[in-house]
């Protein structure tokens, strides 16, 4: 560590002369502290959370798949409002950290969807259900990856910048539509509910188990940014030397 | 205010104007559409599903595709020469730019849907359920029309721009069709059914909605979707 | 009857930590890349006072 800190400090004299030198790695506590709280939660989880004897284990996929989604849905909250923040400031950081969430985005969208599916096919029977929850997490999945293609097809950094702002801004208008409809739809279409258990009242170990691990994913969601945000610079660092 | 209402119109004369010269892009989407239209036909099996139940579908989602054959057009007609920098150069606010173009959309669309609805009630042995039908469905057809063009336009713009062009258009905006399809073609399915009205109301509640919410979002977007 | 559906939540457990640690890798791997890049760049306009 104090290593690391004389190369710091080396290293902040030599940036002061030139501003592109990237910063050294310094030791990631945040994301081992994530890891671990990802690790912790795991093991509660799985040796020390009662097992529920009506839906089986399968229902410790519980701990994994809301938190998950709520962290899917908080990176894109993230994106909406950096983009809105970049359209009035122009800050390239704000554009930074938006294509960083996406990504990190992406990801927890892809696991909520996987592991959604996991927990329905022994729970409700099926594999994929349209309700409402479940569809806009689908449409979320695809603005994420239609603000990911779009930023690849545009090379302008400032253009990339405006129009991933623009579908940031818009996708985020979209999803309440998303979710309206749906649940309007089965309104007024009852589905077949297959044995889809209401929410019980979790006793205290699987409440304990299940706030453990939303703030283990939370915590893992800004590290993994933080990290992601990191690349992002330097890449940006990069980019303009090489634009020398 | 009727300055940029002004300058929208005239844009909107001007896209219109070009093609109906040409006509080779509405042509084009009419015989997608029909197209479309007969193929969709054989891809059910009629003995399990009445053609008459499908056709609200598919009356809406051949909308949805003739739509993004209208509207790449929108903003490929300016890439040859450059004519967008003309556009912009003319003193002419950036919202009416948008305006304009949309409008010119909304004419194209409506058009296209003036021969493919007669063509899906004539295929798919859909009742029309007379003058009346007839009215709550052009009424219906604008409420999303007005919805599909607010945000095609507005990606259309910004797709001209990159590298996949045509790819991109479609893949940004479907999911955004999909609040206008949905209670667009539940509607359709109601009143064909002879449902009263009233029973439409929450899908029409979230298509008005959309459209009120889209119009003005993509209106304020699309200033920054060109140069500074 | 208990059900036996635990194989359903070992794939969920599995597949969040395996996307995570391929995710995380993901971002390691390309900094690394991006930070020898960077180097080698600094190392050919050669040292500033």
């Amino acid at each position: 560590m104090i290593e690391t800190a004389t190369r710091e400090t080396m290293n902040r004299s030599a940036a002061t002369s030139d501003e592109h030198a990237a910063a050294r790695p310094t030791f990631d506590w945040l994301f081992v502290l994530a890891v671990l709280a990802v690790i912790a939660t795991f093991i509660r989880a799985i040796f020390f959370t009662p097992m529920d004897a009506l839906q089986g284990p399968a229902q410790k996929i519980y701990y994994v798949h809301p938190p998950s989604a709520w962290v899917a849905f908080l990176a894109f909250g993230v994106v909406a409002v950096a983009s809105i923040i970049y359209l009035w400031m122009k800050d390239p950081r704000l554009d930074r950290l938006a294509e960083c969430s996406a990504e990190v985005g992406v990801v927890f969208t892809t696991i909520t969807l996987i592991t959604g599916s996991l927990w329905g096919k022994p729970i409700w029977g099926t594999w994929w259900t349209w309700d409402a929850r479940l569809t806009s997490t689908l449409f979320l999945w695809f603005i994420y990856v239609g603000y990911l293609i779009l930023r690849g097809a545009v090379e302008d950094p400032g253009m990339r910048a405006r129009y991933s702002a623009v579908l940031g801004i818009l996708g985020s208008l979209l999803i309440p539509f998303i979710h309206l409809s749906v649940y309007l739809f089965r309104t007024l279409h009852p589905m077949p509910i297959i044995g889809k258990p209401s929410r019980p009242s979790l006793p205290n170990d699987m409440l304990v188990t299940f706030l453990m691990s939303f703030c283990a994913f939370t915590l893992l969601y800004v590290a993994l940014l933080r990290a992601r945000y990191r690349l992002a610079t330097d890449q940006a660092a990069l980019d303009a030397e090489e634009g020398r | 205010m009727p300055d940029t209402l002004g300058a929208a119109l005239l844009i909107a004369r001007k896209d219109l104007a070009i093609e109906f010269r040409t006509r080779t892009a509405f042509f084009s989407a009419v015989v997608f559409a029909l197209l479309a239209i007969v193929i969709f036909f054989f891809a059910w099996d009629p003995t399990a599903v009445a053609a008459s139940d499908l056709a609200p579908g598919v009356l809406w989602v051949i909308f949805t595709f003739s739509g993004l054959l209208g509207l790449h057009r929108s903003f490929g007609v300016e890439l040859a020469d450059r004519a967008l920098d003309g556009l912009l150069g003319a003193p002419v606010p950036r919202h009416a730019i948008y305006l304009g173009k949309a409008m010119a959309n909304l004419v194209f669309v409506l058009a296209i849907e003036v021969i493919a609805v007669p063509a899906v009630a004539l295929f798919y042995d859909m009742p029309l359920g007379g003058a009346a039908g007839v009215a709550a469905l052009a009424a219906l057809m604008v409420l999303a029309a007005i919805g599909l063009v607010a945000v095609g336009t507005l990606f259309a713009a910004m797709s001209v721009n990159t590298r996949l062009g045509e790819l991109l258009l479609p893949m940004l905006s479907l999911p955004f069709f999909v609040p206008i399809v949905v209670p667009a073609a539940q509607t359709t399915a109601r009143l064909l059914a002879g449902r009263p009205v009233v029973e439409s109301v929450g899908w029409l509640k979230i298509l008005v909605a959309f459209d009120l919410v889209f119009v003005a979002a993509c209106t304020v977007a699309f200033p920054y979707t060109l140069e500074d | 009857m208990i059900p036996n559906n635990a194989g359903y939540y070992h794939a969920a457990y599995i597949i969040v930590a395996a996307v995570h640690v391929a995710y995380a890798a993901s971002i390691w791997w390309r900094r690394r890349s991006v930070r020898e890049r960077l180097a080698a760049a600094a190392a050919r306009r050669g040292p500033r006072g």
